[in-house]
């Protein structure tokens, strides 16, 4: 049985990177620095987990998500946002599963990805 | 001519005898309508019958043919004379016109020429001979073309004359039976000896049984003239004169029973015409039992009757009178009854109204034109004591007096004679020479053709009423003076003129030019107050020698009055040229005790003093008794005032010394009325407005002073003041001074109150310029810190932003090199990345508590309320901070108390900030031991978190300052844990800013507690 998915859409490539390191135990993970990028790939695939930065080039964050919502076959995706910027992660916690405020731990990340997808949506 | 005798003529020669005697009869009742036409049927039908009689006794051919002719007289008359006959007994009044009769006559007058020469043309008889059966022999003949025409013509005839006979009958409703009968037969007979003839069914060949049939047509109603009286009771008379009529009539026969009645008499009764006729009078009248017994066997009557009670109530006329035939034989009784029940109405309403005049309670007197008296009614008399007798003829002129001025009378007739009602009053005089009043109300009547026929005076006596007014202006006038002299007894006038006022009063409202009053004084009268030719003085003293008629009132204390003073054996000599008649003198008295004695008198002989008169003189002189008695009084005030003006004095000086400070004070001092208007200013106020002078602000509204975007605000402060009646205010307002300088006044402001209402304010006002200038310099450095926080808290939202990121890498990597992700690592390498991730999370720690308390600095901290769970809250926090707590080998115990709300209504995030911030803090402090988290519930709104230690605890004179941004508490007792920063600061204000509470417990050594009390908020 393959791993699941989990697509990090983070346009710092060595926040992805560390990311895509922290989780790799448990997830196979694909690395998206740029918004559009990550879109045409999600059209392909259903991801159970997304870790999106708000901040991105092109694509603002804040659209994927709401992309990501209101696409049904996205329905059983979980998200989880992270962002710079303290305000904004306040305003947001109560529309995503988990919001992270940078700096993000790597122990933290994997023990919350393992939990989020322990849970049904 | 020969005959020979046959029996068949016997019949014929009777009917034609019978025929001959209805003629003479009918003929001799020939006024009557149909009558005369009547008179020629019968003559044509005994013609007929003794012409038929004489053809059928005729022996030859030639006597036959000549009788047969004859006969042809009545065959071509009757049929017209029976349509003649019916057609004027139906139309009684309009008989046949004699052009229609002529014009119907031409045929059978051409007829009857045909028949005398039927030889010649055969158009009558086209054949003729003997015809004979038996023992009878008659005409024969065979009938030729005229014959056929005429027939034809005559039945035409016939038929009309019988459809009015068979009209008069259905209509006639008021003919006897056999009246009816007679008709019926007289229609119907010569129809069916015709019918016999011509069908054949005769008993003898050729037997015309026609002639028969009139015989008995005519006999019939020959019989209904002789027995019946047809032609005499006239069906028209019935029609025009008895249907129509409104009175009742009734006809009895001899026996009682009703013959005949009219619609009038059927309705009264209450039958109808069919049901009526032919009933026993008895079974009539059988409503009417009283009235049925008392006529039933009376021949002649005329009397009034009334049937029926209360509105149906009815009145009659009746009449009963005999009705006899020629030979005076009694053969009914005619009934006649005349409704008069209207007029017994009139006549009711009338003797009402007369009784109503009668006994009417004002007097009313009625006069033709020219003022005649023609009616008075009892109360006239009761009145004036004439009797109608008395009155009668005489004018009204009677009861005139001077009293009533000419002007009243001629207005009077003028009002009248156009027609008009009058009002007015006189005073009239009664027979016995006493004068009355009364109002008149005089109208009058008028005929249909606007002709005045008489005049109504209706009067009432007013004397009484008139009486009672005058008394009521003499109270009046009284109570006036009572009132005027209670003003002057309250302004403290002088006694003499007091008096003077009263006794002048008095006089004036009993008509009496003279008045005086005289004081007692010791043994003697003295004179007061006196009118000018008395030869008295003011003064002057009267013994009992000069004025009796005052001593005499004295010694009696009852007024004394004498009706003519000229005359009196002990008067006076005056000087006056019109003496005294009629005097009153009225003792004054206080008490028992006669003080003084007031005179009043008239000089217009006969002019007395009436009894109501007298009682005001009385009024008058308690009036004067008070005042005297009063006088007492009056000295006692009198000293009362002086005491009073010592005072006024006292309070005069107190008043120079409060005005003294008010004048000099530092503060503005004013007073306004109600509305507003300044009254008074204090020089200080003057000075710093930069008046010169106290008018320049008097009457002015304060609003005036105030700068004008206050003034509406202000004034409505006032006007609020004034409303609730509020005693102190103090208000800070801006004003204006007259060289235009804008000026700070804080104004103590006092509503002054007079009998409970607020009639004006006084203020008291400081010029507070100078600390305002302070206030507001100060509001400005704080509205300039508030931006500084602003811009510090953007700044470092701005900045923390660009340090997370770089961080972001710093603490993943050191995290992933510190758990052997790319590779084993040697000890040392270890703990350097073991460094680096404490030292990266310290900064981070940093920067968040950093950015909160700008937000809380800048007031940007939002708190994001929610429903959320205790215990939840409890559980995801011993999640997190059990790692930690084990490191330190110490034990985390979390306690949810059983009074601990389930849900409150809070922001968990920063829950969750302060719960970490104290928990963290608890194991940093606390080397062994445990720290516990309890929560519970505080009281019904409030609930609590409890952090406990068993850690170093907080010196106590550090406890007040750890709350405190950047404060450390001993750093030797932190040793390297640096940063004891934010943290607890940011969380005091977050516990404020949710409305709770942070309590600190701590013993040096022993532990710490943090209490956190915060409302439920259920919502």
């Amino acid at each position: 049985m393959s791993k699941p998915l989990a697509l990090i859409i983070e346009d710092d490539f060595e926040i992805a990177n560390i990311m895509s390191i922290s989780l790799a135990n448990e997830f196979e993970t694909e690395q998206f620095a740029d918004g559009r990028a990550a879109l045409s790939r999600l059209a392909q695939v259903i991801p159970m987990l997304i870790i999106l930065d708000l901040h991105l080039p092109s694509l603002s964050g804040t659209d994927i998500f709401a992309r990501v919502r209101s696409d049904a076959r996205l329905e059983t995706t979980k998200v989880i946002l992270c962002t710079a910027d303290a305000l904004r992660a306040e305003s947001l916690r109560s529309q995503a599963d988990i919001v992270l405020l940078k700096p993000i731990s790597p122990a933290q990340l994997r023990q919350l990805a393992s939990r989020l997808i322990g849970e049904p949506r | 001519m020969h005959f020979l005798y046959s029996p068949y003529i016997v019949p014929l020669f009777a009917a034609g005898a019978i025929s001959v005697w209805v003629a003479y009869y009918a003929w001799s009742h020939r006024t009557v309508s149909g009558a005369s036409a009547l008179a020629l049927l019968a003559l044509a039908v005994s013609d007929w019958a003794i012409g038929y009689a004489l053809e059928i006794a005729g022996a030859d051919l030639a006597t036959k043919v000549w009788w047969a002719k004859v006969e042809y007289i009545g065959t071509t008359t009757i049929p017209l004379l029976w349509l003649v006959f019916c057609y004027n007994y139906f139309n009684q009044n309009r008989p046949m016109p004699a052009r229609v009769i002529a014009g119907l006559g031409l045929l059978p007058l051409l007829t009857l020429v045909l028949v005398f020469t039927t030889e010649y043309h055969g158009l009558i008889w086209s054949r003729y001979f003997i015809s004979r059966t038996g023992d009878f022999s008659s005409l024969g003949v065979v009938h030729g073309l005229w014959f056929w025409i005429y027939w034809i013509y005559a039945y035409f005839l016939l038929l009309i004359g019988t459809y009015f006979i068979i009209r008069l009958i259905r209509r006639k409703h008021g003919l006897y039976r056999w009246q009816i009968i007679a008709l019926i037969v007289a229609a119907v007979a010569p129809w069916v000896g015709n019918f016999l003839y011509v069908s054949g069914l005769t008993p003898v060949a050729n037997l015309d049984l026609t002639s028969y049939g009139f015989t008995v047509a005519v006999v019939s109603i020959a019989w209904g003239i002789f027995r019946l009286q047809l032609i005499n009771l006239l069906p028209l008379a019935r029609d025009t004169v008895v249907d129509e009529m409104e009175d009742g009539m009734i006809v009895l026969d001899a026996r009682g029973r009703v013959a005949d009645i009219n619609p009038a008499a059927a309705a009264m009764i209450g039958f109808s015409i069919t049901q009526a006729i032919g009933r026993s009078a008895v079974e009539l009248f059988g409503r009417w039992p009283a009235l049925t017994k008392k006529y039933e066997d009376v021949l002649d009557a005329f009397e009034e009757i009334s049937v029926g009670e209360g509105e149906s109530q009815r009145w009659f006329e009746l009449s009963l009178a005999p009705l006899r035939n020629k030979d005076k034989t009694l053969v009914g009784r005619l009934i006649t009854l005349h409704d008069i029940t209207k007029r017994r109405q009139v006549d009711e309403r009338l003797l009402q109204l007369s009784r109503a005049v009668e006994a009417s309670p004002a007097s009313i007197v009625i006069t033709d034109v020219s003022g005649q008296i023609q009616y008075v009614n009892p109360k006239f008399t009761a009145v004036t004591g004439y009797t109608l007798q008395d009155a009668l003829g005489n004018n009204p002129r009677i009861l005139k007096t001077d009293q009533t001025p000419p002007e009243v009378h001629r207005q009077l007739w003028e009002t009248i004679l156009a027609g008009k009602e009058w009002h007015g009053e006189f005073c009239n005089r009664k027979k016995n020479g006493e004068l009355y009043w009364e109002t008149a109300s005089i109208s009058p009547i008028i005929d249909a053709d606007g002709k005045i026929i008489n005049f109504v005076a209706v009067k009432e006596d007013i004397t009484e009423h008139r009486r009672m007014q005058a008394q009521l202006q003499v109270q009046n006038r009284y109570l006036t003076v009572l009132h005027e002299i209670t003003l002057d007894l309250l302004n403290r006038r002088e006694l003499d003129d007091l008096l003077r006022a009263i006794v002048n009063h008095a006089a004036d409202l009993l008509h009496s030019p003279y008045r005086e009053i005289m004081l007692k004084e010791g043994n003697e009268l003295v004179v007061h107050s006196f009118t000018p030719n008395q030869g008295f003085l003011s003064g002057e003293r009267v013994g009992r020698d000069i004025a009796k008629l005052a001593w005499q009132a004295h010694d009696a204390g009852q007024p004394v009055i004498l009706e003519d003073y000229s005359t009196w054996a002990d008067r006076r000599t005056t000087d006056d040229p019109a003496p005294w008649s009629a005097v009153a003198e009225f003792p004054v008295m206080v008490g028992q005790r006669c003080v003084a004695v007031i005179g009043i008198g008239r000089s217009r002989p006969g002019q007395l003093f009436t009894p109501e008169e007298i009682q005001t003189g009385i009024l008058f002189s308690r009036l004067v008794g008070l005042v005297l008695d009063n006088i007492n009084l009056y000295t006692s005030a009198m000293q009362e005032i002086a005491e009073r003006k010592r005072t006024e004095s006292l309070l005069q000086e107190s008043e120079a010394r409060y005005r003294q400070i008010v004048e000099t004070a530092n503060d503005l001092i004013y007073r306004t009325d109600a509305q507003g208007h300044i009254l008074y200013v204090n020089p200080t106020s003057l000075r710093l407005f930069g008046l010169d002078r106290i008018e320049d602000i008097l009457g002015k509204s304060y609003l005036d002073f105030i700068i004008p975007d206050w003034r509406e605000k202000v004034r409505r402060l006032y006007v609020r003041q004034f409303l609730s009646g509020e005693s102190n205010t103090y208000f800070e307002v801006p004003v204006l001074t007259l060289d235009g300088h804008e000026l700070w006044l804080g104004q103590n402001v006092q509503v002054i109150r007079d009998d409970g209402r607020v009639v004006g304010f006084q203020a008291v006002a400081r010029d507070i310029t100078a600390i305002k200038q302070a206030q507001e310099a100060l509001a400005i450095a704080r509205d300039q810190a508030q931006e500084a926080n602003h811009l510090k808290s953007d700044l470092l939202a701005r900045v923390s932003h660009e340090l997370r990121t770089p961080l972001s890498g710093i603490l993943g990597y050191a995290e992933l090199l510190r758990d052997n992700t790319f590779g084993p690592l040697s000890e040392d390498q270890r703990r350097v990345a073991k460094t680096i991730v404490e030292s990266s999370e310290y900064l981070t720690n940093m920067i968040n508590d950093l950015l909160d308390q700008a937000q809380i600095d800048a007031k940007k901290l939002v708190l994001r309320f929610s429903e959320c769970s205790p215990a939840d809250l409890l559980g995801g926090l011993k999640e997190i901070m059990a790692v930690s707590a084990q490191k330190k080998g110490l034990t985390l115990r979390t306690v949810l108390e059983p009074d601990a709300p389930v849900t409150v209504y809070s922001d968990p995030q920063r829950l969750r900030q302060i719960l970490i911030n104290l928990v963290a803090n608890a194991i940093k402090f606390t080397k062994q031991g445990e720290v516990s988290i309890r929560i519970l519930g505080a009281n019904p709104t409030h609930w609590a978190l409890q952090v406990s230690d068993t850690g170093i605890g907080i010196p106590e004179e550090s406890q007040a300052i750890i709350f405190e941004p950047f404060q450390k508490v001993d750093s030797s007792l932190t040793g390297r844990n640096r940063g004891f920063g934010l943290g607890l600061s940011i969380t005091k204000q977050l516990v404020d800013l949710m409305g709770g509470q942070l309590e600190l417990a701590s013993k040096v050594g022993e532990g710490t507690t943090f209490l956190v009390t915060l409302p439920i908020n259920k919502r």
